[in-house]
């Protein structure tokens, strides 16, 4: 017994001495690696006067508490970080945002790091953005579904943000467009005779409601008796509580629930494998980026973030970045309706000439979708 | 000769008695700081054989913890301003320990603190030297009422406060949700916050008194101050007032205490109220000092993290400073932790994690440490 104790206890010592001398230690090959550079560097004017010294340039974002493996939001945002490094050679960087009360303390820290264009994701990062950009005037940002306001909610530009937003009431158009006639093919499995269709929102704010909009719309469009559940499920981040609501949903005879909703929405998707049902997925061509769930995926209604951040940092390291808002819709491909893949063939061809006809007229100017639920009423 | 030996004998009963008095002052005054101080090293390597074992590099990442934490004006004030509300929450929980009571609810406590701060913020204007302490005291109370429930209910009828709190602790979360929404809400916005509140309800910023320019533009607010201020008065308390012996000797002893005339009920219920008190100036100082909003879910789980800063800090509010503040740093380090060693965010929650458990098993080393030290003892006696 004494010799157990004993033991023990000298493993506990030693672990503490240990460690002791794990950060002792730690701090001088810090030293060293700051100086490592030094080293490499040396060689290089050997070769050529040091060209990647000067276009070295730093890109990162901020995600919000959807965090990256959203498979859509974040994910969608970092891909176009990933674009850049690739393309570009641009340095890259991200910093996962916990709680809500992270937004300030990571922006910050990201700018203070020496990037040259940082990236804000989500509407609700709308202050923390411009609390930040003040204090580092010499910064961009990019404010992905940001449209910044003052305290009295008047919108306002700050030149060194540009205000990345999309015009999602038309792919939610097309999207209801496509459900709206779909739900009427009973004969496909997994559809059923009733004639409707739900939707599942993260959170009652623009961006979310202009899909919603523009979903009611285009539903009504093709299927004026059509009725449409909504529900809203106060969180981005929970996908039990999306799932909840999606078979809420189904079990009201909707067969397919579309979902904008983050990770949330996941839970939407397992709720149609369970139910055998079918959902339309958001923001990124989510049968690619949730493979699982690409079955129940009938389509997804597309914002690329991707290009319009690769493309922000272009402009960025280009010296042609602009603040302000810059929206992207159908006309210059910033929002589509993803492929169908696997569901190629169940589709009917009228529904997929229906959807090329909704956005030419979209792209026209024939068709204006609206912007808010309301304006539907 | 016979008188030589008696004096040798004397001599060694002496010193024996010396050692033993010197042992127990070391184990009195240092044991209590090393024992954490070492678990937080011991929790740090097991963190780095973790970190090993999924292939990250435990000495960078330690490196840009620390940097992240404490150096630069940026980080060091943001660890402070993390440590602001654990503070409060921590002399929350350590304040009910003393007592012999486990407050586990003081998330909800801080909201409700918050909800009633940012109502008297939002609702009336006052000069900012009467709208300040007004918002702070209101908070107090409101997050005093939430736990001076529960204190009621364990005095009157005996239910455990460990259910009871936690169960009240969710009913306030989910009720301030509700007036965030309905009731506080902006309403220009749909967005679940509430208005911004007066100019004159916040609390000063440190660059705007203090002429040091490290500290201009950053965001770290007189909360802080306030906070040691409260974690010294608590102190105080506990240690140079009747309630605070009282509340202690209910802690140490309740059936002892009552049989001594120090009435068991009162002093639960008192103790839960100051601890729901301290709970709710967090929320009020984060909105006053910070936030100058009330969003729905702002919180960072203070009030949970609260119950482990008041262990590491072996329930003394001096050392719940301390610990809020190293809880504060590894939050604030783990970012650069993320951006330069590449290692997750969750990172930094198996640390806390591990923190956690290294101090609930604290008792078990102190055993250890005990039974050398009688060994030793007995060493010395048989010499």
């Amino acid at each position: 017994m004494n010799f157990l104790k004993k033991t023990i206890f000298t493993i506990l010592t030693l672990s503490i001495i240990a460690s002791l001398s794990l950060t002792l230690i730690g701090c001088p090959p810090a030293e060293e690696a700051v100086e490592e550079p030094t080293p490499t560097e040396e060689p290089t004017p050997t070769e050529e006067p040091t060209p990647t010294e000067e276009v070295e340039f730093k890109a990162a974002m901020a995600t919000d508490v959807g965090k990256l493996g959203d498979k859509s939001f974040n994910d969608g945002v970092y891909a176009g970080l990933e674009k850049a490094e690739a393309e570009l050679g641009v340095e890259i960087d991200v910093v996962i945002s916990e709680q809500q009360t992270d937004y300030v303390p990571n922006l910050t820290k990201l700018a203070e790091d020496g990037n040259n264009v940082v990236f804000a994701v989500g509407f609700m990062m709308g202050d923390s953005i411009k609390e930040v950009a003040e204090k580092f005037p010499d910064t961009y940002f990019g404010g992905i579904d940001i449209s910044l306001a003052d305290a009295d909610f008047n919108p306002i530009d700050v030149p060194n943000i540009r205000e990345i937003l999309f015009r999602e009431q038309e792919v939610g158009y097309l999207a209801g467009v496509f459900a709206g006639m779909m739900t009427k093919e009973d004969s496909i499995d997994g559809i059923n005779a009733d004639n409707v269709i739900g939707m599942v929102g993260g959170m009652k704010i623009p961006p979310v409601d202009r899909f919603i909009a523009g979903y009611i719309a285009g539903a009504k469009s093709v299927n004026p008796d059509i009725q449409i559940e909504i529900i809203y499920t106060e969180t981005f981040t929970d996908p039990a509580i999306g799932k909840e609501a999606a078979i809420a949903q189904y079990e009201a005879g909707a067969d397919i629930v579309f979902q904008v909703a983050g990770l949330t929405g996941v839970g939407v998707f397992e709720a149609a494998v369970d139910k055998g049902n079918y959902a339309i997925g958001v923001d990124v061509d989510q049968s690619i980026s949730s493979p699982d769930n690409a079955p129940v995926i009938l389509t997804s209604a597309e914002k690329f973030l991707t290009q319009a951040t690769f493309l922000t940092i272009k402009d960025a390291l280009e010296g042609n970045f602009t603040g302000g808002d810059t929206a992207y819709g159908l006309e210059n491909d910033g929002v589509g309706l993803s492929p169908f893949h696997e569901h190629e063939d169940i589709v009917p061809q009228e529904i997929k000439d229906a959807i090329e006809k909704a956005k030419q007229d979209i792209i026209t100017g024939t068709v204006v979708p609206p912007e808010t639920p309301e304006e539907i009423e | 000769m016979k008188t030589d030996i008696r004096d040798k004998e004397k001599n060694i009963i002496e010193r024996k008695n010396k050692n033993k008095f010197k042992d127990n002052k070391l184990s009195k005054t240092l044991l209590p700081m090393l024992v954490p101080i070492g678990m937080i090293f011991f929790s740090f390597f097991v963190g780095a054989i973790i970190m090993l074992i999924f292939g990250y590099d435990p000495i960078q990442a330690y490196v840009s913890l620390i940097r992240g934490a404490f150096v630069g004006n940026f980080n060091i004030t943001q660890t402070l301003l993390n440590s602001v509300p654990l503070i409060f929450t921590g002399l929350a929980v350590a304040f009910a320990f003393r007592c012999g009571l486990f407050n586990i609810g003081a998330e909800g406590q801080l909201y409700l603190g918050s909800l009633a701060s940012t109502y008297i913020a939002t609702a009336i204007i006052l000069p900012a030297i009467l709208h300040v302490p007004l918002i702070l005291i209101a908070g107090a109370l409101a997050g005093g009422l939430w736990a001076f429930l529960p204190g009621i209910l364990k005095a009157k009828t005996g239910s455990h406060e460990v259910i009871t709190t936690m169960m009240m602790s969710w009913i306030g979360v989910f009720l301030s949700s509700y007036i965030i929404r309905n009731i506080l809400k902006d309403p220009r916005t749909d967005l679940p916050v509430s208005k911004t509140i007066y100019k004159s309800a916040e609390l000063i910023k440190i660059d705007k008194i203090l002429p040091i320019p490290a500290l201009k533009g950053t965001r770290l607010h007189i909360g802080f101050f306030i906070a040691i201020l409260t974690a010294l008065l608590i102190w105080y308390i506990l240690k140079k007032t009747t309630i605070g012996y009282e509340v202690r000797a209910v802690g140490f002893n309740p059936y002892a205490s009552e049989y001594a005339g120090i009435s068991i009920g009162k002093n639960i219920i008192l103790a839960l109220f100051i601890s729901g008190m301290l709970a709710g100036l967090a929320g009020s100082v984060e909105i006053a000092g910070l936030h100058h909003k009330l969003w729905d879910r702002y919180s960072a789980m203070y009030g949970f993290t609260g119950i482990a800063v008041a262990l590491l800090a072996k329930n003394n509010p001096i050392g719940v400073i301390f610990a809020a503040i190293l809880f504060g740093a590894t939050q604030a380090g783990g970012k650069s932790m993320q951006l330069d060693a590449n290692v997750p965010v969750d990172m930094t929650d198996i640390l806390e994690g591990i923190v956690i458990f290294a101090v609930a098993a604290e008792e078990i080393i102190k055993m250890f440490i005990r039974a050398r030290e009688k060994r030793r003892l007995a060493q010395i006696g048989t010499t």
